[in-house]
């Protein structure tokens, strides 16, 4: 005879990658990876073409700060991991605590940005070096703000209880682009800080 | 305005007779693996069968009909597109020769909707108008002042684009004389459509006659009409555009618009649009968006008794 | 069922009846705009595109019309480049892509027996951003300022400085927009794909257009984000003075063209690719027997995907570039025609060893074959440099680049639609008036682009409004456009055709063609639930094959419903295999979607207006995403 299987017995949301949001976000980390790709091939394009890059006149941003600055985004890692292990181990209280402390690291690295780029002696409209740069910082800072929210909504929905234990998808998938975000400005840095010095 | 043609198929240049024949070749094998295609589809649609057709899938049928699919869909093409990548090679290797060498003869720089062209040698500029000389190659050096445009005369070459920030070549090598026409070969606007030229290709001695009376500046007519058609160029503003080199009115260089030195010695006014007829140089003057809708010269309201003199001072610009 | 596998009790009425209420929704307009079911979805998208489709179809009828005899003014140079650059904007991204991805959504959960996609809330939102981004486009051309620089907006022609109204700024805005319909739904068919097939359907075992549709829809995830990179690059040139594409300032127009063609090579092959599929559907059911060489379809399929990457550079050999560089692309560009030409026999080799009906599906199909051949080749010759730097931007290309887009899109499509009609309407179409209509518009096709071949090597230029009388050119268009109106004819008549058998044609039988994949198992149209058992599967021609092999798994439980608590719920399998994993609980009917895109709608198309619109945009975009995604208290779960 046959092994039989009652499909009704099966779960009803797995985690991981056994999960349809899982391959979501895994797609929209696609879409979003070509963009920066695109973007950072246009960087080396733009500078191919210009005889300087950057052009006379203009002077990189300065590596320091970025650098710690990096340094910090990469450290919000540790919070995110540490959030989702917590909760899938039941410990709401840690896991906001975790989550908590990520968010006011991201939120510092976008001051720091924020800061960095408000005080450069020239803009996105001074030469097509400024207008990428810009751009590629620009959209990045994009991204960590839409994690900042996300991940705040998320705080408050395990707060409420709308998160928990047994329902934390919406956590791994935060955790998840929340890496991804980290993850892409690493080449940008490369591009916008190194590059022009190395070359 | 008659031309000698502008196909691609009545190549009168080296250049443009080796891509007819790549053309040729292609077509010649394209059209046989098409019929061979059709043919085997029609076949295997039509044919008639007897009802016990083969609807079994024994594994050894099934392996030898897709050993044929992957000789006839991959093999075969494989073998054929190496050859056709083989002649592209070649004839493109024959094309870029005679692209090594000197400097450019001549500058051609694509405006919103016409033709500049500057000889480098002697400083003749003209519009819309190129002279070769036959049996000879001509390195033409492109450029754009505005938006892309691209150099076509299907005759004597394939296109190349004038592009913002970058200059192309292309070595132009008329093997007889003609009158050729050329268009522009990358949308560029609203009078995309009528920005077209004239090659024309002359034996070397008459091609070096033009090039001399070109070079020169204006000659200062005595006529009195002349004159006042002169005054009205300066008071009409004319001469924010339109440069005429020379002469007592000399404007200073200006290239918004065509260079009108040797104006009447031109076969064609708008981009061979219309014949240069006084007929139509009136026309043009009044409203230029009549013959051409959309280029960028304004129309120019003048009393009839002025009109009449400005075209007869162009006309004296020969 | 035949392809249900071992006896299954049939469902009773009771888990019908539940199954209809729980996958139904209201009968009200607020119910309508709340649907969320993939059909429901899909069958607007369809709709729609067909919409579009007549749209642009009438701006080519003009353009023809203009073009018929030099010096006409139907048209003034305004109009006409507005005309030709909303008819090729409509085409590839009002018509072709959205057309290809609905019939995906409509046929994809029924090819593989699931009752739904994956993320149905989704597929709702893309459809409503598809609408807005489509009628906010057609706002800017119906009052006359729509964008005129071509759908491959060059610049500089398409900067402030030579385009300095607001038709680019539509068009950069709404197809940015667009390109997140598309991304939305590209995403939807690649998960839906991977994990809610039925059991047993393991990647060997997937039917050619599901396949065909997952590779479209993996290249959409690679192709469309550079052009949404270059769409924002020139909207901040045009709106905020950034310097991407000013040569003055540092920037380079090739840039765009880069950028441009690195998606739109991908893109014409995104528009073929789901019509392949749709060939090798039709061309399994009427050689009645099964395809031969599914493998070598399947690769040919994927590798196409990836050529495409790589062969941009052709749409730019007269820019100039190094002619290393040329020479490899035009290699790469000719040896794409390989893999199409595996798929080609590989179709012919299916209808020599079968026996084929001539039905209108299959006439259609032949159609694409006469017409796809005659494109391919004409697309290897302009892959060839010096050929392509003659004819380049001429009407050599128009003819090339229809005979491969209508030849390799709208014959596949107009087969799918003879063939998939008494599915979806549950009627069949008129045989004669399909016959009729193939011929004439087969025959109106080729009257009205094979002469634009000749056209071209003439020296006829693309986008010219007009031409002089002396050019000679006026008796091959005046032919051209004649046949024009002959090709309208024949749409006309399809048209006609699906209007009168939706209303009076014969009713249709669950499996009118003897068709061999699961959509055929369940009624014309089918139930709203789709599959009131999730059927197994253990062969590539589910409704061709006897029982199940001795050693397979029973299941049991596969009407799936839990007549206590009743949900929508579908049945996940693992991503190669498709074993029984999960059972995914699906949401059912909200206006969440519809108000998410209406907020990112005044964000990216009031961007064009005042910064302010962004910042409330984006503050309603926020607001409808929470309202989406919220999660509900752990106290209120029963």
């Amino acid at each position: 005879m046959n092994h039989v299987l009652d499909v009704r017995t099966l779960p009803s949301s797995p985690g991981g990658r056994m999960s349809a949001e899982w391959w979501g976000i895994a797609g929209l980390i696609v879409i979003e990876g070509m963009v920066f790709i695109a973007l950072v091939v246009s960087y080396f394009h733009l500078g191919q073409r210009n005889p300087s890059w950057p052009p006379p006149g203009i002077e990189a941003p300065h590596v320091p700060l970025a650098t710690l600055n990096t340094l910090l985004l990469i450290a919000s890692a540790a919070p995110i991991w540490l959030a989702a292990r917590t909760l899938s181990r039941g410990s709401e209280r840690a896991a906001k605590l975790a989550l908590a402390s990520g968010i006011v690291l991201l939120a510092v690295f976008l001051g720091i940005k924020l800061y960095e780029y408000l005080t450069l002696p020239w803009g996105p409209r001074t030469h097509a070096y400024g207008s990428v740069v810009f751009a590629m910082s620009g959209l990045h800072m994009v991204h960590v703000f839409a994690v900042l929210v996300k991940s705040s909504v998320v705080l408050v929905y395990i707060h409420q209880r709308r998160i928990d234990p047994e329902r934390r998808a919406a956590l791994d998938a935060n955790a998840l682009y929340w890496y991804f975000v980290i993850a892409v400005w690493l080449p940008l840095y490369g591009a916008i800080y190194w590059a022009p010095r190395l070359f | 305005m008659n031309d000698d043609g502008h196909s691609m198929l009545a190549p009168a240049s080296d250049a443009a007779s080796s891509i007819a024949t790549l053309w040729w070749l292609m077509l010649g094998i394209a059209g046989a693996v098409f019929v061979l295609v059709i043919g085997l589809y029609g076949y295997a649609a039509l044919r008639r069968r007897g009802d016990a057709a083969s609807d079994d899938d024994d594994p050894a049928s099934m392996r030898r009909a897709q050993r044929l699919v992957l000789l006839g869909g991959g093999v075969v093409p494989a073998v054929i597109l190496v050859g056709m990548t083989a002649l592209t090679i070649v004839t493109l290797d024959r094309l870029l020769t005679e692209h090594h060498g000197s400097e450019a003869d001549v500058e051609v720089i694509g405006h919103q909707f016409w033709w500049e062209i500057r000889y480098l040698g002697s400083g003749a500029v003209t519009a819309n108008e190129l002279h070769l000389p036959v049996g000879r190659p001509t390195r033409v050096r492109l450029r754009t002042a505005d938006v892309i445009h691209s150099f076509w005369v299907p005759r004597l070459h394939g296109k190349m684009d004038m592009t913002p920030g970058r200059t192309t070549e292309l070595v132009l090598h008329p093997r007889e004389a003609g009158t050729y026409r050329g268009f522009c070969g990358e949308f560029c606007g609203l009078q995309h459509s009528l920005m077209g030229l004239l090659v024309i290709a002359q034996p070397p001695d008459r091609f070096a006659e033009w090039q001399q009376a070109q070079a020169r500046p204006a000659e200062v007519s005595t006529d009195a009409r002349v004159a006042i058609g002169a005054d009205v160029f300066a008071r009409a503003d004319c001469g924010l555009c339109h440069a005429v080199r020379g002469g007592a009115r000399s404007t200073p260089p200006a290239d918004v618009g065509p260079d009108l030195t040797h104006v009447a010695s031109r076969r064609t006014l708008g981009s061979a649009t219309v014949p240069n007829t006084v007929q139509h140089l009136r026309q043009w003057i009044i409203d230029p968006h009549r013959l051409k809708p959309g280029v960028r010269m304004p129309a120019t309201r003048l009393p009839d008794e002025e009109l009449d003199a400005l075209v007869a001072y162009l006309e004296s610009l020969r | 069922m035949s392809a249900a596998g071992p006896a299954a009790i049939a469902p009773s009425d009771a888990i019908r009846a539940a199954l209809e209420r729980v996958w139904g929704r209201e009968r009200s307009f607020v119910g309508a705009l709340s649907a969320v079911n993939h059909r429901a979805v899909a069958t607007r998208y369809m709709v729609t595109a067909a919409v579009f489709f007549v749209l642009g179809g009438i701006q080519a009828l003009v353009i023809r019309t203009q073009l018929a005899q030099p010096g006409l003014e139907v048209l003034g140079p305004e109009a006409y480049n507005q005309f030709f650059t909303m008819h090729g904007t409509t085409m590839m991204f009002l018509f072709a892509v959205p057309m290809m991805e609905g019939i995906g959504m409509y046929l994809i959960p029924l090819m593989i027996g699931a009752r739904d996609m994956a993320f149905p809330r989704l597929n709702a939102f893309g459809y409503w951003v598809y609408l807005f981004a489509g009628v906010t486009l057609y706002l800017s051309f119906f009052v006359g300022n729509g964008p005129d620089s071509g759908w491959f907006n060059y610049v500089p022609l398409a900067g402030k400085s030579f385009a300095s109204g607001s038709g680019i700024d539509f068009w950069v805005t709404t197809i940015t927009f667009l390109e997140v319909a598309a991304l939305v739904a590209a995403i939807e068919i690649v998960v839906t794909v991977m994990k809610l097939r039925a059991p047993g359907m393991a990647m060997h075992r997937v039917p050619l257009f599901v396949w065909s549709q997952l590779v479209m829809a993996v290249m959409i995830l690679f192709a469309m984000p550079p052009l949404i990179l270059a769409s924002l690059m020139l909207g901040l040139d045009r709106m905020t003075g950034t310097h991407f594409f000013n040569v003055g300032a540092g920037g380079d127009p090739v840039l765009w063209q880069h950028l441009f063609w690195v998606f739109g090579h991908p893109e014409v092959y995104i528009i073929l690719l789901p019509a392949l599929g749709i060939v090798s559907s039709v061309v399994t059911v009427f050689a009645r027997r099964r395809i031969v060489g599914y493998s070598l379809i399947v690769l040919s399929m994927i590798a196409i995907g990836f050529l495409s990457f790589g062969l941009w550079i052709h749409h730019m050999f007269t820019v100039g570039l190094p002619a290393m560089g040329l020479t490899f692309f035009a290699a790469a560009s000719m040896m794409i025609a390989v893999p199409s030409g595996v798929q080609i026999f590989c179709w012919l080799a299916t209808l020599w060893l079968g026996r084929p009906s001539l039905k209108t599906p299959l006439l259609y199909v032949l159609g694409f074959v006469f017409v796809f051949v005659a494109g391919g080749l004409t697309g290897v010759m302009v892959a060839a440099v010096p050929f392509d730097w003659q004819v380049h931007d001429s009407h050599f290309v128009v003819a090339h680049f229809h005979y491969v887009l209508i030849g390799g899109a709208v014959f596949p499509f107009l087969a799918g639609l003879h063939f998939w009609f008494p599915k979806v309407v549950g009627r069949t179409m008129h045989e004669g008036l399909g016959k009729l209509a193939f011929w004439i518009v087969f025959v109106g096709f080729n009257i009205t682009f094979f002469p634009l071949h000749q056209l071209g090597m003439e020296g006829m230029p693309r986008r010219v409004y007009t031409y002089l009388p002396e050019t000679g050119w006026g008796f091959l268009n005046l032919v051209s456009t004649a046949g024009a109106y002959l090709l309208t004819l024949g749409l006309l008549l399809v048209l006609w055709n699906v209007y009168r058998s939706a209303r009076s044609g014969a009713s249709a039988s669950a499996n009118p063609w003897n068709a061999d994949t699961l959509e055929w198992s369940i009624a014309s149209p089918p139930p709203v639930f789709n599959f009131a058992e999730i059927p197994v599967v253990h062969d590539r021609h589910p409704l061709w094959s006897a029982a199940a092999p001795d050693d397979a798994p029973e299941l049991v439980g596969l009407e799936l419903i839990d007549l206590e608590r009743p949900r929508r719920e579908t049945l996940a399998t693992t991503v190669l295999d498709a074993q029984p994993a999960s059972r995914r609980v699906l949401p059912g009917p909200t206006l969440w979607p519809m108000a998410l895109a209406a907020s990112v709608a005044v964000l990216v198309i009031g961007s064009m207006i005042d910064l302010w619109f962004v910042a409330i945009g984006a503050v309603l975009t926020i607001i409808s995403m929470i309202g989406w995604l919220r999660p509900p208290r752990r106290e209120a779960l029963p």
